[in-house]
């Protein structure tokens, strides 16, 4: 028992490990993602949480928590699919206004091209990192990519793409 | 695109709630249940069953993390994807049945190169070429052309070479590997290392001018027992010559290889799965199943920089996609007027003609109508071409066309209108009219069903046969672009183990010209016993804009638990992956 005790306390303290590298990147990702708050504490907290459970299980914590956590979130979004965002979903302050339109900027994507977005341009994966993170192919999160920013374009401004 | 990126890091300034304490206990609820238990809030429910999907998906990714570590030679990739078009490209024979044939076994290299319908096998001096073609997968040699012997009579691996190229194959893409299964043997074969680095990225990393480039040793040569594949030569640096070679590979391989390498001296990192240089003349590069090695010779000097710069540039953009075609025809039509679209991806370019002459000027339209390409009256070349647009928007002309409208005047001096690009090939038997007619928003499904007749049980996975019934008459034919989801009962799609995985065999019954056109799709859904949500499940087959689904089909819902009861396989242990790599630090 006591060795249990000891195995659950080596693996949480791996898994803590990996929260606190990963937490603040991939939460940020997973708003950028949902556009909610709410949604992106549940999606990482899941996410962690079947991780934690899974302890050895899992071979690659850092990577496995973000593609599950992205799995999660996306499967939120379908059931959320016609609902805008919150009207205050983050935090007061003076940036709201700014975080809100990219927020609102990114909803006019596709599930699968903001996850690209995000996890390309602002989580700073490469290519293949992401197509193996979103089970796709390099090729198609190009294509992902390209209609993205496309649509950005239009919505953020050609400035800013 | 560095505005982009800016514009997402206003994220940065939002401050992270910290959910350690609450992800810790809920896991200990996870661990205990060993389920998630009923009494959860419904949006955790459908966490859950998103979760299950996720963790399937996972372990299918985890499988083939374990495979391509192990000893198979073959380059084990989680999805292989079975092969549509591979015009335009050329590969180097690597294994036959898992025995490499490139160290010093064979005179001369094998390769294979496929240019404008037409392949050629060559050895040395032998070759073979002829027409080919690819249907679902399937490879086969359609017309032998030439077949020229010049040596002393083909060894024992050159004639299970040409024989396989002559024979129907069926050729996935493993990775960056394609593979040829005929049945009897299995071959591997990597991208031409020639096409990895242009002159011009050998010229740009070295600072001087590349002369000569091409396969070593020259045909009819004996290839040496070590040596690169293909070489660059570049007679006015101290390097006066910079080799390509390649071969396909695994991570425990590469990783004892670097362990022999003694004189290795430089772990590289950003390069690749991983690398190193080598004694400062060669960058080793483990990447996408392969070991790509790039050596000088006579180096005078030390040049880290250049091996570096070297090996970048052999790993930008070498990526060839044969899931997506490099050139794919389109029709467009109105006011009794036509015009023929063609678009390529290697090199990126589109042509285009138009019934009248000369050609109409045209703009490429999206949906949503802003204008991508325009081709105005300066297009009078029958047919006009444009090398110069963005490979982006090639491959995504080509991957889904439905995006894209041609806005043009039919008759100068009528109104402008909007034509829809119909593909060739994919939906249709011609053009004009008749492509009009098969569009792909005209063909319409009739119902669904899932048969019963399911393939005998196996140790893990099972297919599913699914008959479609078109509601319209010949001539509209479905080649292609028909595919299939399956979600749970609670609306949460099975993630399949990509198309490759999926699709067994389709085919369409023969057109009677009387009744209905009849479609028979069987698609093999590997590790389908698992747990799944709750409730009826939903089959949907999509073709275009066009969905059809049949719900609550008693087969898919029993089939795992009460027919088969297949047991969960038995994985053994995967090596880490990359995020985590195994290798142990170099000196």
């Amino acid at each position: 028992m006591e060795e249990d005790a000891r195995v659950r306390t080596s693996q949480r303290t791996t898994w803590e490990d990996v929260y606190r590298t990963e937490a603040p990147r991939l939460w940020r990702s997973l708003l950028l993602l949902t556009g909610d708050g709410e949604m992106a504490s549940d999606a990482m907290a899941e996410a962690f949480a079947q991780g934690i459970a899974r302890g050895d299980d899992v071979r690659s914590p850092g990577a496995w928590v973000w593609k599950a956590a992205f799995a999660i979130a996306r499967g939120e979004l379908a059931d959320h699919r016609a609902a805008d965002l919150s009207p205050n979903p983050i935090v007061p302050g003076s940036d709201i206004d700014e975080v809100l339109d990219v927020l609102k900027a990114l909803h006019s994507l596709s599930p699968m091209q903001r996850s690209a977005v995000v996890l390309h341009y602002f989580a700073g994966y490469t290519l293949r990192e992401v197509a193996a993170l979103l089970g796709s192919t390099r090729s198609a999160v190009g294509v992902h990519l390209f209609r993205a920013r496309s649509a950005l374009r239009r919505s953020l401004g050609e400035d800013h793409v | 695109m560095s505005d982009l990126k800016d514009r997402l890091g206003v994220v940065e300034r939002v401050p992270v709630p910290d959910l350690w304490e609450r992800a810790a206990a809920r896991s200990e609820v996870v661990r205990l249940e060993g389920r998630v238990p009923e009494s959860m809030p419904p949006r955790r429910q459908r966490l859950t069953a998103a979760l299950v999907a996720a963790v399937v998906a996972i372990g299918g990714f985890v499988f083939a993390v374990q495979a391509f570590g192990g000893h198979d030679p073959r380059p084990a990739d989680p999805s292989p994807a079975p092969v549509s078009h591979l015009d335009g490209t050329s590969w180097v024979l690597m294994t036959i049945d898992g025995e490499s044939v490139v160290r010093g076994t064979e005179r001369s290299w094998m390769t294979l190169a496929f240019r404008n319908g037409e392949y050629t096998a060559r050895s040395g001096c032998d070759h073979i070429s002829g027409s080919y073609e690819i249907d679902r997968g399937s490879l086969r040699s359609t017309n032998l052309g030439e077949s020229v012997s010049c040596g002393p009579g083909p060894s024992t691996n050159e004639d299970t070479f040409f024989n396989a190229v002559a024979m129907r194959s069926e050729a996935t893409m493993h990775g960056a590997t394609l593979m040829l299964d005929v049945g009897e043997h299995q071959l591997s074969f990597v991208q031409d290392p020639c096409s990895l680095l242009t002159p011009d990225e050998v010229s740009a990393a070295v600072g001087g001018a590349v002369e000569a480039s091409g396969l070593v040793p020259p045909n009819g040569m004996k290839a040496p027992s070590f040596g690169p594949v293909c070489s660059f030569d570049v007679p006015t640096t101290p390097f006066t010559s910079v080799g390509v070679d390649i071969e396909t590979s695994t991570p425990q391989r590469f990783e004892s290889d670097a362990a022999a390498d003694e004189a290795n001296f430089m772990d590289v990192a950003g390069i690749g799965e991983r690398a190193y240089i080598s004694a400062m003349n060669a960058i080793v590069i483990f990447d996408d199943g392969r070991t790509i090695e790039i050596g000088f010779q006579h180096v005078a000097e030390s040049a880290v920089p250049v091996l570096e710069a070297l090996g970048r540039a052999a790993l930008d953009g070498v990526g060839v996609d044969v899931t997506l075609p490099s050139f794919q025809r389109f029709f467009f039509r109105a006011g009794g007027v036509g015009g023929v679209f063609e678009v390529a991806t290697r090199p990126p370019g589109v042509c285009y003609s138009t019934q009248s002459s000369p050609s109409r000027p045209i703009d490429v339209v999206t949906i949503s109508g802003d204008v991508v390409l325009t081709y105005g009256s300066n297009a009078t070349a029958e047919p006009f071409c444009d090398r110069s647009i963005d490979g982006d928007l090639a491959r995504d002309l080509i991957n889904d066309a439905s995006d894209y409208r041609i806005a043009w005047k039919p008759d100068p001096a009528g109104r402008r209108q909007i034509s829809t690009l119909v593909a060739q090939g994919r939906v249709g038997l011609g053009h004009g009219d008749e492509a009009e007619a098969c569009s792909p928003t005209s063909l319409r499904f009739g119902p669904v069903e899932v048969g019963e007749e399911a393939i005998p049980p196996r140790p893990h996975g099972t297919a599913v046969v699914v008959h479609v019934r078109s509601a319209q008459r010949a001539p509209c034919a479905v080649r292609g672009g028909l595919t299939i989801s399956i979600l749970d009962g609670e609306g949460v799609e099975v993630p399949l183990l990509g198309d490759a995985a999926l699709e067994l065999n389709r085919r369409l019954a023969e057109q009677t010209g009387s009744g209905p056109n009849s479609l028979t799709a069987v698609w093999r859904i590997a590790d389908w016993c698992r747990p799944l949500g709750a409730g009826p499940h939903r089959i949907e087959l999509r073709y275009e804009g066009n969905v059809v689904s049949r719900t609550s089909a008693p087969f898919l819902d029993t089939l795992c638990t009460e027919q088969h009861n297949f047991a969960a396989p038995t994985l053994p242990r995967p090596p880490e992956g990359r995020y985590s790599p195994s290798v142990a630090p170099l000196p």
